[in-house]
């Protein structure tokens, strides 16, 4: 079973000049399933991550395609039907998650809006459940009375994921929840979510521009670059056999904490003006590989068993491997 | 190294008043002792709210240390500007409303009293030190058509204006891509390799920044200077068990795969530290009586490296490895 299909779904901003954030994606989010989706600031993540959980913001529009969630069409859903859908079927987690958080409520008042919208709950049972769901992410549950500027940014991007996870969703969207915290935190959220995963059932979407960590977390990773899904791989293959030459220059960016003295890469040049989008490879003037074929036409995804790639030059390469 | 001394800090404390409901004072930067050399990029590596911005800021005087000092070399002590902050956010640190062209004259006219005609000679120079060239295309530019790395090469190109001594940088990829980060990093040394300044303090949270960059790192814990190495000893065999988490916190699929668990437990203990004791005891693995008892002062280890931890002092004099000898606990409260 799948919890998310998307179906060659366009998402625009404005109407006057609409340029394509999002560019015809399909992607399938299978029950359980950890997917990365990662990429360089502006190529449309967030976009992509919003519009999932239809919590896209005007003028953002979802122009065509199809969004379902746990088989039912969430494309054209208006918000009544969407609402009590809403942390328990899909909830979302933001980067300025911990301003996500209400602050003139205590922790424990915000824990109980949300149970209490989704069910009948007493308030003895919601202050339980919310000390459990701390208690996954590390937090005890002495937090509850206070309020959200009496805690750390880490603490409070911890509280906004046992919230996020403490109506059972199916699917959790995570939009780059521990870029703003420092390294330990953010491994601290890392062991959390893989000690959750043992704990509790969910589909992860986890958005980040560090491939790194995405590797380390999820089953499979999307990478995206000016508003399409150019590769898609598990993260143990991806990581010795990335295809896509944008896939391939993430990695060299990455310093590798397992060979000392290497020398991360930039990525020379710039992606796209999203407003001239040429009919070609999209990644081509950037690319050590690209032929003059590259600039003339698109190149269309194409799948293979495990992996789907858009690059005409390094799929040449697939049979060798597989 | 080249044993030029720019700037040394003595015992630089910094005490914040208590204000708010609470009142309680902080200690920003504790005792803090260091040398910056001519030609050395200097680490200065910790979590949130260790003291690095503090330390950053005492050393370009906006903010006045409770007690301690700096002493400048005399070569390098050239009063107004001698030390340009460069921030994190390269986003908020331009005004969206000027010009690249305003944002680098206006200080070459203020503070070097250029001429216009002489601060847009110098600007379009300090464009190209910082590879954003041709320069004219970048003048006419207002921040939100440049791209983060650019933006904070701007910045950049701005502090340069003031011909500082020294850098202090910020954070200065830490709000950027993964992808434009290399190229961030490659100019700083670029400054120091071509003698633009004499030395720069690099402050970021992230260990594997520093690897390539800086020659030296201090790593601070609460205020206080843990671990001070060079940075190949440090990466090679970290030393404080505060090191040893900040290293086994960056992501690292490989390990993962392996299916090998944390060498050493990164979730802590929400207990404030003993007053007297060690500041990293509720978080350490293998604190000690010793521990909660007296805080340990830095000490030299064999290799010439700084440490401050009981344990790793203890063990280093029998010529031991601190993390193969301390039981690690197993559990953390
Ligand atoms: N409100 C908006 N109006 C117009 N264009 C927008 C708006 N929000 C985003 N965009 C554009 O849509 C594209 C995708 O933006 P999005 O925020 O989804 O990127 P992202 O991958 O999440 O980037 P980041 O890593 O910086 O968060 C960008 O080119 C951006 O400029
Ligand atoms: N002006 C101030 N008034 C009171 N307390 C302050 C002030 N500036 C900093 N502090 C406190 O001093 C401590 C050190 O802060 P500092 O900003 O130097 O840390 P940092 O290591 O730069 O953290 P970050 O990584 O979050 O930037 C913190 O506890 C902070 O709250
Ligand atoms: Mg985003
Ligand atoms: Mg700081």
């Amino acid at each position: 079973m799948s919890i998310v299909h998307l179906e060659h779904l366009f998402v625009d901003y404005g109407r006057l000049h609409p340029v394509h954030a999002v560019r015809d994606v399909s992607l399938t989010i299978a029950d359980n399933e950890f997917v990365g989706l990662v990429g360089e600031s502006g190529c449309g993540k967030s976009t992509l991550g919003f519009a999932i959980a239809r919590l896209e913001r005007p003028p953002a529009r979802i122009t065509a395609g199809t969004i379902a969630v746990a088989g039912q069409d969430w494309t054209t859903a208006d918000a009544r039907t969407l609402r009590p859908e809403r942390w328990t079927k899909v909830a979302m987690v933001l980067q300025s998650g911990m301003n996500a958080l209400n602050p003139i409520m205590s922790i424990e008042a915000q824990f109980r809006d949300v149970m209490m919208q989704h069910g009948e709950m007493t308030v003895e049972q919601c202050r339980r459940r919310a000390a459990e769901v701390l208690e996954m992410v590390e937090i005890p549950s002495t937090v509850l009375p206070r309020y959200p500027h009496e805690l750390s940014g880490g603490m409070k991007q911890r509280v906004a994921i046992a919230l996020a996870i403490v109506l059972r969703p199916k699917l959790i969207i995570m939009d780059e929840p521990t870029t703003a915290l420092d390294m330990v935190v953010q491994r601290q959220i890392l062991e959390n979510l893989k000690q959750l995963r043992r704990e509790q059932a969910f589909a992860l979407l986890f958005i980040s521009h560090d491939l790194g960590l995405e590797l380390e977390l999820v089953d499979r990773v999307l990478v995206m670059y000016a508003g399409e899904i150019v590769e898609s791989q598990p993260a143990r293959t991806m990581l010795d056999h990335p295809f896509h030459p944008y896939t391939r220059a993430l990695l060299r960016a990455l310093p590798d904490p397992e060979t000392p003295y290497a020398e991360p890469e930039g990525i020379p040049g710039m992606p796209p003006d999203l407003h001239e989008i040429p009919q070609a490879c999209l990644f081509a003037p950037r690319c050590p590989l690209a032929e003059p074929e590259c600039l003339e036409a698109a190149p269309p995804l194409k799948s293979f068993s495990e992996l789907t790639l858009r690059c005409r030059v390094t799929e040449r390469e697939v049979q060798h491997v597989s | 190294m080249s044993a030029e001394a720019v700037v040394t800090a003595q015992q630089l404390t910094k005490i914040y008043a208590g204000h708010g409901k609470r009142g309680d004072a902080v200690v920003a930067a504790h005792e803090i002792s260091f040398t910056l050399y001519a030609g050395e990029i200097l680490g200065l590596i910790g979590e949130s709210g260790s003291g690095k911005t503090t330390i950053g800021r005492l050393l370009t005087g906006i903010e006045k240390p409770t007690t301690g000092s700096l002493q400048w070399s005399s070569a390098f002590a050239s009063g107004h500007g001698q030390v340009q902050m460069v921030f994190q956010d390269p986003y908020a640190a331009l005004n969206p409303f000027n010009p690249i062209r305003y944002t680098l004259t206006r200080p070459l006219i203020n503070f070097r009293h250029l001429s216009p005609a002489e601060a847009l000679d110098q600007a379009r120079t300090l464009l190209t030190t910082v590879q954003l060239t041709p320069p004219d295309q970048f003048l006419v530019k207002r921040p939100h058509q440049l791209s983060g790395g650019q933006r904070q090469r701007i910045v950049i190109a701005r502090a340069l204006a003031a011909s500082p001594q020294v850098i202090v940088a910020d954070e200065p990829v830490s709000m950027l891509d993964v992808s434009i980060r290399a190229e961030v990093l490659q100019l700083l040394r670029k400054l120091m390799v071509t003698g633009q300044v004499a030395s720069i303090l690099y402050i970021t949270h992230d260990l594997m920044s520093a690897r390539s960059l800086a020659q030296r790192v201090i790593v601070l814990y609460r205020g206080r200077m843990v671990e001070v190495a060079k940075t190949g000893d440090l990466l090679a065999n970290p030393r404080h068990p505060y090191t040893q988490m900040l290293f086994a916190s960056i992501p690292n699929p490989r390990r993962a795969f392996r299916g090998e668990a944390l060498p050493i437990p990164v979730s802590g203990s929400l207990a404030p530290s003993s007053a007297t004791g060690c500041p990293f005891a509720p978080r350490c693995p293998w604190v000690e009586e010793a521990c909660q008892q007296t805080a340990p002062r830095l000490e030299p280890l064999p290799d010439g490296r700084l440490v401050s931890c009981h344990v790793v002092t203890r063990t280093a004099t029998d010529g031991q490895d601190a993390s193969k000898v301390a039981q690690p606990r197993t559990t953390t409260p």
